[in-house]
Protein backbone atom coordinates (compact mmCIF):
# COMPACT_ATOMS: atom_id res chain seq x y z
CA UNK A 1 0.00 0.00 0.00
CA UNK A 2 1.05 3.49 -0.65
CA UNK A 3 3.02 5.53 2.36
CA UNK A 4 0.29 8.74 1.69
CA UNK A 5 -3.05 7.96 3.17
CA UNK A 6 -5.85 10.20 1.11
CA UNK A 7 -7.95 12.14 3.40
CA UNK A 8 -11.29 13.91 3.01
CA UNK A 9 -11.28 17.51 1.35
CA UNK A 10 -14.71 19.46 2.26
CA UNK A 11 -17.27 18.21 3.84
CA UNK A 12 -19.85 19.22 1.41
CA UNK A 13 -17.34 19.89 -1.78
CA UNK A 14 -20.47 21.84 -3.95
CA UNK A 15 -21.58 24.02 -1.20
CA UNK A 16 -18.26 24.91 0.81
CA UNK A 17 -16.50 25.33 -2.29
CA UNK A 18 -18.84 27.97 -3.98
CA UNK A 19 -19.18 29.96 -0.44
CA UNK A 20 -15.26 29.99 -0.08
CA UNK A 21 -15.40 31.35 -4.17
CA UNK A 22 -17.69 33.69 -2.95
CA UNK A 23 -15.46 35.15 0.13
CA UNK A 24 -12.54 35.17 -2.45
CA UNK A 25 -14.43 37.01 -4.75
CA UNK A 26 -15.78 40.08 -1.95
CA UNK A 27 -12.12 40.03 -1.14
CA UNK A 28 -10.81 40.83 -4.51
CA UNK A 29 -13.96 43.12 -4.91
CA UNK A 30 -13.50 45.11 -1.74
CA UNK A 31 -9.22 45.38 -1.17
CA UNK A 32 -8.43 45.91 2.30
CA UNK A 33 -11.20 44.76 3.87
CA UNK A 34 -10.74 41.37 5.32
CA UNK A 35 -13.63 38.93 4.57
CA UNK A 36 -14.32 35.53 6.61
CA UNK A 37 -14.34 32.34 4.98
CA UNK A 38 -17.59 30.58 5.59
CA UNK A 39 -15.61 27.10 5.11
CA UNK A 40 -12.47 25.08 5.75
CA UNK A 41 -11.40 21.75 4.72
CA UNK A 42 -10.11 19.46 7.73
CA UNK A 43 -6.33 20.13 8.46
CA UNK A 44 -4.08 18.16 6.77
CA UNK A 45 -1.41 17.03 8.78
CA UNK A 46 1.97 17.89 8.03
CA UNK A 47 1.05 20.26 5.30
CA UNK A 48 2.74 23.49 5.05
CA UNK A 49 -0.84 25.05 3.89
CA UNK A 50 -2.90 26.72 6.52
CA UNK A 51 -6.73 25.01 6.39
CA UNK A 52 -7.83 28.77 5.24
CA UNK A 53 -4.66 28.18 2.25
CA UNK A 54 -6.08 24.60 1.73
CA UNK A 55 -9.53 26.12 1.08
CA UNK A 56 -8.76 28.09 -1.12
CA UNK A 57 -6.78 25.38 -3.13
CA UNK A 58 -9.89 23.16 -3.55
CA UNK A 59 -11.86 26.21 -4.39
CA UNK A 60 -9.67 27.26 -7.25
CA UNK A 61 -7.44 24.72 -8.63
CA UNK A 62 -8.37 22.40 -11.02
CA UNK A 63 -7.21 19.97 -13.94
CA UNK A 64 -6.55 23.65 -15.96
CA UNK A 65 -4.59 25.41 -13.28
CA UNK A 66 -0.90 24.81 -12.62
CA UNK A 67 -0.09 26.00 -9.10
CA UNK A 68 3.17 26.39 -7.51
CA UNK A 69 3.56 25.58 -4.35
CA UNK A 70 6.43 26.95 -2.16
CA UNK A 71 9.54 25.15 -0.54
CA UNK A 72 7.52 25.36 2.68
CA UNK A 73 4.27 23.87 1.39
CA UNK A 74 5.25 21.70 -0.92
CA UNK A 75 5.05 18.09 0.95
CA UNK A 76 4.42 14.77 -1.26
CA UNK A 77 1.42 14.70 1.05
CA UNK A 78 0.74 17.77 0.25
CA UNK A 79 0.96 17.22 -3.45
CA UNK A 80 -0.98 13.89 -2.97
CA UNK A 81 -4.20 15.37 -1.83
CA UNK A 82 -4.36 18.31 -4.37
CA UNK A 83 -3.73 15.90 -7.15
CA UNK A 84 -6.41 13.88 -5.92
CA UNK A 85 -9.44 16.55 -4.77
CA UNK A 86 -8.49 19.42 -7.14
CA UNK A 87 -6.43 17.18 -10.12
CA UNK A 88 -3.88 19.89 -10.64
CA UNK A 89 -0.76 20.06 -12.21
CA UNK A 90 2.11 21.06 -10.36
CA UNK A 91 4.30 24.00 -11.68
CA UNK A 92 7.82 23.52 -11.16
CA UNK A 93 8.38 26.77 -11.88
CA UNK A 94 6.26 30.14 -10.65
CA UNK A 95 6.10 31.53 -14.24
CA UNK A 96 3.83 28.82 -15.36
CA UNK A 97 1.57 28.88 -12.56
CA UNK A 98 -1.95 30.05 -12.30
CA UNK A 99 -2.21 29.54 -8.85
CA UNK A 100 0.72 30.46 -6.21
CA UNK A 101 0.61 29.25 -2.96
CA UNK A 102 3.13 30.61 -0.47
CA UNK A 103 3.42 29.54 3.14
CA UNK A 104 6.31 31.39 3.97
CA UNK A 105 6.72 34.61 2.34
CA UNK A 106 9.83 35.99 3.62
CA UNK A 107 11.50 33.25 1.55
CA UNK A 108 8.99 34.10 -1.47
CA UNK A 109 10.46 35.10 -5.22
CA UNK A 110 10.26 38.32 -6.45
CA UNK A 111 6.84 39.83 -7.90
CA UNK A 112 7.93 40.23 -11.74
CA UNK A 113 8.72 35.84 -11.01
CA UNK A 114 4.81 35.09 -11.29
CA UNK A 115 3.39 35.53 -14.87
CA UNK A 116 1.83 39.12 -15.46
CA UNK A 117 -0.56 37.99 -18.29
CA UNK A 118 -0.30 39.18 -21.64
CA UNK A 119 -1.57 42.91 -23.58
CA UNK A 120 -3.61 40.70 -25.27
CA UNK A 121 -4.89 38.52 -22.37
CA UNK A 122 -4.33 40.59 -18.95
CA UNK A 123 -6.73 37.43 -17.32
CA UNK A 124 -3.67 34.90 -17.93
CA UNK A 125 -1.55 36.47 -14.52
CA UNK A 126 -1.02 34.32 -11.59
CA UNK A 127 -3.19 34.45 -8.66
CA UNK A 128 -1.19 34.74 -5.48
CA UNK A 129 -2.38 33.08 -2.07
CA UNK A 130 -0.31 34.26 0.91
CA UNK A 131 0.05 33.40 4.36
CA UNK A 132 0.19 36.42 6.87
CA UNK A 133 -1.37 37.74 9.22
CA UNK A 134 -3.70 40.64 9.75
CA UNK A 135 -3.25 41.82 13.34
CA UNK A 136 -5.02 45.43 14.47
CA UNK A 137 -3.60 45.71 17.54
CA UNK A 138 -0.32 47.60 16.07
CA UNK A 139 -2.74 49.43 14.02
CA UNK A 140 -3.36 49.90 10.35
CA UNK A 141 0.47 50.30 9.04
CA UNK A 142 -0.43 50.70 5.57
CA UNK A 143 -3.81 51.99 3.40
CA UNK A 144 -4.86 51.28 -0.18
CA UNK A 145 -7.02 53.07 -2.64
CA UNK A 146 -8.45 52.01 -6.14
CA UNK A 147 -11.40 50.73 -7.50
CA UNK A 148 -13.41 49.11 -4.72
CA UNK A 149 -12.43 51.38 -2.24
CA UNK A 150 -15.67 53.72 -1.16
CA UNK A 151 -14.96 56.70 -2.00
CA UNK A 152 -11.75 56.27 -3.34
CA UNK A 153 -12.91 59.20 -6.22
CA UNK A 154 -13.16 61.43 -3.36
CA UNK A 155 -9.45 60.51 -2.50
CA UNK A 156 -10.67 58.71 0.00
CA UNK A 157 -8.03 55.29 1.39
CA UNK A 158 -8.79 52.68 3.17
CA UNK A 159 -6.56 51.29 6.00
CA UNK A 160 -5.22 47.70 6.48
CA UNK A 161 -2.31 46.02 8.15
CA UNK A 162 -0.73 42.64 7.23
CA UNK A 163 2.13 41.61 8.67
CA UNK A 164 4.92 38.83 8.07
CA UNK A 165 6.09 40.41 4.44
CA UNK A 166 9.66 40.70 3.17
CA UNK A 167 10.84 43.95 3.05
CA UNK A 168 10.90 44.94 -0.52
CA UNK A 169 7.26 43.03 -0.98
CA UNK A 170 5.38 46.91 -1.23
CA UNK A 171 8.43 48.55 -3.38
CA UNK A 172 7.64 45.51 -5.63
CA UNK A 173 3.71 45.99 -5.39
CA UNK A 174 4.70 49.60 -6.73
CA UNK A 175 5.65 48.03 -10.00
CA UNK A 176 3.33 45.57 -10.07
CA UNK A 177 0.48 47.89 -9.71
CA UNK A 178 2.10 50.43 -12.00
CA UNK A 179 1.98 48.02 -14.96
CA UNK A 180 -1.49 47.45 -15.10
CA UNK A 181 -3.27 46.26 -16.90
CA UNK A 182 -0.62 43.51 -16.46
CA UNK A 183 0.29 42.27 -12.96
CA UNK A 184 -0.71 39.67 -10.27
CA UNK A 185 -3.24 39.48 -7.69
CA UNK A 186 -3.31 39.05 -4.24
CA UNK A 187 -5.40 37.05 -1.69
CA UNK A 188 -3.56 36.88 1.85
CA UNK A 189 -5.04 34.15 4.01
CA UNK A 190 -5.06 34.72 7.95
CA UNK A 191 -2.68 31.65 8.82
CA UNK A 192 -4.96 31.13 11.45
CA UNK A 193 -8.22 32.10 13.56
CA UNK A 194 -6.35 31.75 16.56
CA UNK A 195 -3.89 34.80 16.01
CA UNK A 196 -6.10 37.42 15.60
CA UNK A 197 -8.48 35.99 18.02
CA UNK A 198 -11.33 36.24 15.44
CA UNK A 199 -13.95 34.12 15.14
CA UNK A 200 -13.23 32.58 11.27
CA UNK A 201 -9.97 32.57 9.31
CA UNK A 202 -10.36 35.60 6.77
CA UNK A 203 -8.93 36.69 3.59
CA UNK A 204 -7.89 40.12 2.34
CA UNK A 205 -7.74 41.06 -1.69
CA UNK A 206 -5.20 42.86 -2.97
CA UNK A 207 -5.62 43.04 -6.38
CA UNK A 208 -3.36 45.05 -9.00
CA UNK A 209 -5.62 47.88 -9.25
CA UNK A 210 -4.99 49.05 -5.76
CA UNK A 211 -2.00 51.51 -4.93
CA UNK A 212 -0.89 51.10 -1.50
CA UNK A 213 1.07 53.85 0.41
CA UNK A 214 2.61 53.91 4.07
CA UNK A 215 -0.76 55.62 6.36
CA UNK A 216 0.21 58.99 7.20
CA UNK A 217 -0.43 59.34 10.66
CA UNK A 218 -3.38 62.42 11.31
CA UNK A 219 -2.68 65.14 12.69
CA UNK A 220 -5.86 65.24 15.00
CA UNK A 221 -4.33 61.79 17.27
CA UNK A 222 -2.96 62.74 20.36
CA UNK A 223 0.99 62.25 20.32
CA UNK A 224 2.24 59.43 22.19
CA UNK A 225 3.60 59.57 24.97
CA UNK B 1 -24.32 18.88 -12.22
CA UNK B 2 -22.46 17.22 -14.96
CA UNK B 3 -18.98 18.16 -14.77
CA UNK B 4 -16.05 16.59 -16.69
CA UNK B 5 -13.23 14.33 -14.47
CA UNK B 6 -9.56 14.71 -15.21
CA UNK B 7 -7.70 12.67 -13.03
CA UNK B 8 -4.70 10.98 -12.98
CA UNK B 9 -3.91 8.27 -11.98
CA UNK B 10 -7.38 7.10 -9.77
CA UNK B 11 -7.64 3.49 -9.05
CA UNK B 12 -4.83 2.36 -10.88
CA UNK B 13 -2.91 1.23 -7.95
CA UNK B 14 -1.87 -2.36 -8.71
CA UNK B 15 -2.30 -4.98 -6.16
CA UNK B 16 -0.41 -8.08 -5.49
CA UNK B 17 -0.72 -10.48 -8.26
CA UNK B 18 -3.16 -13.44 -7.92
CA UNK B 19 -1.80 -16.96 -6.85
CA UNK B 20 -2.58 -18.96 -10.00
CA UNK B 21 -3.21 -22.18 -8.16
CA UNK B 22 -6.30 -20.40 -6.16
CA UNK B 23 -9.06 -20.48 -8.95
CA UNK B 24 -11.44 -18.11 -6.87
CA UNK B 25 -8.65 -15.11 -6.68
CA UNK B 26 -8.73 -13.53 -9.58
CA UNK B 27 -6.91 -9.85 -9.65
CA UNK B 28 -8.24 -6.50 -8.83
CA UNK B 29 -9.14 -5.32 -12.34
CA UNK B 30 -11.17 -8.32 -13.38
CA UNK B 31 -13.04 -7.58 -9.55
CA UNK B 32 -13.88 -3.87 -10.36
CA UNK B 33 -15.08 -4.91 -14.23
CA UNK B 34 -17.54 -7.46 -12.17
CA UNK B 35 -18.56 -5.12 -9.14
CA UNK B 36 -19.29 -2.80 -12.30
CA UNK B 37 -21.26 -4.84 -13.99
CA UNK B 38 -23.23 -6.01 -11.02
CA UNK B 39 -26.62 -4.98 -10.45
CA UNK B 40 -27.39 -3.28 -7.44
CA UNK B 41 -29.61 -5.30 -5.67
CA UNK B 42 -27.39 -7.71 -5.39
CA UNK B 43 -24.25 -5.53 -4.16
CA UNK B 44 -26.88 -4.07 -1.76
CA UNK B 45 -27.66 -7.51 -0.27
CA UNK B 46 -24.25 -8.48 0.20
CA UNK B 47 -24.07 -5.35 1.78
CA UNK B 48 -26.71 -5.95 3.96
CA UNK B 49 -25.83 -9.38 4.88
CA UNK B 50 -21.93 -8.20 6.22
CA UNK B 51 -23.56 -4.66 7.58
CA UNK B 52 -21.66 -3.67 11.05
CA UNK B 53 -18.51 -5.80 10.26
CA UNK B 54 -16.77 -2.92 8.89
CA UNK B 55 -17.19 0.88 8.92
CA UNK B 56 -16.20 3.62 5.83
CA UNK B 57 -15.93 7.11 5.24
CA UNK B 58 -16.35 9.02 1.90
CA UNK B 59 -13.08 9.99 0.21
CA UNK B 60 -14.88 11.23 -2.70
CA UNK B 61 -18.41 11.22 -2.23
CA UNK B 62 -20.80 9.40 -5.69
CA UNK B 63 -20.54 12.04 -8.27
CA UNK B 64 -21.83 12.10 -11.94
CA UNK B 65 -20.15 13.38 -14.77
CA UNK B 66 -18.61 12.99 -18.30
CA UNK B 67 -16.14 10.89 -19.56
CA UNK B 68 -14.44 11.26 -22.92
CA UNK B 69 -14.14 7.68 -24.79
CA UNK B 70 -11.23 7.50 -27.00
CA UNK B 71 -11.21 4.48 -29.75
CA UNK B 72 -8.57 3.94 -32.88
CA UNK B 73 -9.90 2.41 -36.21
CA UNK B 74 -8.99 -1.03 -35.88
CA UNK B 75 -7.25 -1.19 -33.39
CA UNK B 76 -4.45 0.72 -34.63
CA UNK B 77 -5.00 4.06 -36.19
CA UNK B 78 -5.11 7.51 -34.97
CA UNK B 79 -6.91 8.06 -31.87
CA UNK B 80 -10.17 10.20 -31.93
CA UNK B 81 -12.98 10.67 -29.51
CA UNK B 82 -15.78 8.55 -29.85
CA UNK B 83 -17.80 10.36 -27.22
CA UNK B 84 -18.84 11.03 -23.80
CA UNK B 85 -19.93 8.51 -21.34
CA UNK B 86 -22.10 9.44 -17.74
CA UNK B 87 -20.08 7.73 -15.02
CA UNK B 88 -20.65 8.01 -11.29
CA UNK B 89 -17.37 8.11 -9.38
CA UNK B 90 -16.86 7.17 -5.37
CA UNK B 91 -14.00 6.72 -3.24
CA UNK B 92 -14.21 4.99 0.40
CA UNK B 93 -11.78 4.42 3.09
CA UNK B 94 -12.16 1.60 4.97
CA UNK B 95 -11.08 1.55 8.14
CA UNK B 96 -9.19 -2.28 8.94
CA UNK B 97 -10.64 -4.67 11.45
CA UNK B 98 -8.08 -5.76 14.47
CA UNK B 99 -4.97 -5.66 12.90
CA UNK B 100 -4.10 -4.62 9.23
CA UNK B 101 -4.20 -1.24 7.15
CA UNK B 102 -6.98 0.79 6.10
CA UNK B 103 -7.50 0.60 1.90
CA UNK B 104 -8.98 3.48 -0.63
CA UNK B 105 -11.75 1.78 -3.02
CA UNK B 106 -12.62 3.42 -6.00
CA UNK B 107 -15.21 2.37 -8.30
CA UNK B 108 -16.72 4.21 -11.47
CA UNK B 109 -19.70 3.20 -12.56
CA UNK B 110 -22.28 3.67 -16.15
CA UNK B 111 -24.32 5.60 -15.79
CA UNK B 112 -25.89 7.96 -12.62
CA UNK B 113 -25.73 5.26 -9.89
CA UNK B 114 -24.55 6.84 -7.07
CA UNK B 115 -25.90 4.06 -4.75
CA UNK B 116 -23.87 1.64 -6.81
CA UNK B 117 -20.74 3.50 -7.29
CA UNK B 118 -20.46 3.39 -3.55
CA UNK B 119 -21.20 0.37 -3.04
CA UNK B 120 -18.94 -0.84 -5.81
CA UNK B 121 -15.97 0.94 -4.10
CA UNK B 122 -16.49 -0.59 -0.89
CA UNK B 123 -16.60 -3.82 -2.23
CA UNK B 124 -13.23 -2.68 -3.86
CA UNK B 125 -11.77 -1.95 -0.77
CA UNK B 126 -12.86 -4.64 1.11
CA UNK B 127 -11.45 -7.15 -1.61
CA UNK B 128 -7.85 -5.37 -0.90
CA UNK B 129 -8.06 -6.41 2.84
CA UNK B 130 -6.83 -10.07 3.05
CA UNK B 131 -9.70 -11.13 5.87
CA UNK B 132 -12.03 -10.40 3.36
CA UNK B 133 -10.79 -11.14 -0.03
CA UNK B 134 -11.20 -15.03 -0.15
CA UNK B 135 -14.60 -14.75 1.30
CA UNK B 136 -15.89 -12.24 -0.86
CA UNK B 137 -14.15 -13.70 -3.74
CA UNK B 138 -15.90 -16.83 -3.13
CA UNK B 139 -19.62 -15.27 -2.34
CA UNK B 140 -19.65 -12.40 -4.59
CA UNK B 141 -17.01 -11.86 -7.40
CA UNK B 142 -17.36 -15.40 -8.62
CA UNK B 143 -21.05 -15.69 -9.13
CA UNK B 144 -21.23 -12.01 -10.62
CA UNK B 145 -18.45 -13.21 -13.10
CA UNK B 146 -20.67 -16.58 -13.90
CA UNK B 147 -23.94 -14.82 -14.62
CA UNK B 148 -21.59 -11.77 -16.49
CA UNK B 149 -20.67 -14.52 -18.65
CA UNK B 150 -23.84 -16.28 -18.91
CA UNK B 151 -25.16 -13.03 -20.06
CA UNK B 152 -22.38 -12.56 -22.93
CA UNK B 153 -22.69 -16.32 -24.23
CA UNK B 154 -26.69 -16.19 -24.36
CA UNK B 155 -26.67 -12.96 -26.52
CA UNK B 156 -23.83 -14.31 -28.52
CA UNK B 157 -25.91 -17.35 -28.93
CA UNK B 158 -28.92 -15.23 -29.82
CA UNK B 159 -26.65 -13.09 -32.38
CA UNK B 160 -24.95 -15.70 -34.08
CA UNK B 161 -27.92 -17.02 -36.31
CA UNK B 162 -28.48 -14.06 -37.31
CA UNK B 163 -25.08 -13.67 -39.27
CA UNK B 164 -24.86 -12.80 -43.08
CA UNK B 165 -22.40 -13.75 -45.17
CA UNK B 166 -21.81 -11.49 -48.31
CA UNK B 167 -20.90 -13.01 -51.37
CA UNK B 168 -21.14 -11.86 -54.47
CA UNK B 169 -22.65 -13.99 -57.35
CA UNK B 170 -21.33 -14.01 -60.81
CA UNK B 171 -24.11 -12.88 -62.65
CA UNK B 172 -22.54 -13.83 -66.35
CA UNK B 173 -22.71 -10.31 -67.69
CA UNK B 174 -19.69 -10.93 -69.45
CA UNK B 175 -20.52 -13.38 -71.51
Amino acid sequence: MSALSTTPGFANPVEDAQAVFRAALDALARPGIPVPLPALPPPLAASGLSQGMLALALTLCDNDTPLWLDAAADTPQMRHHLRFHAASPFAENPMAATFAFIAQPLDMPRLDAFHPGETNFPDRSATLIINADFSEHDGEARELTGPGVKGNDQGHWQGFSVAGLPLWFWENWEANHAAYPLGVDVIFVESSRHASGAAQVRLLGLPRTARVREKTVSQEQPPCT
Amino acid sequence: MPQTFQEAGAGARSTAPGMPQEKTQVDRKRRMAALAFADEATLEAEAARLADAFSYTFLRRPEAGLVMLEGRAGNSGQRFNVGEMLVTRCVVRLEPQGSGTATEGYAFIQGNRPRHAELAALFDALLQQADWAESLDRSLIAPLMARRAATLKKRAEETAPTKVDFFTLARGEDE
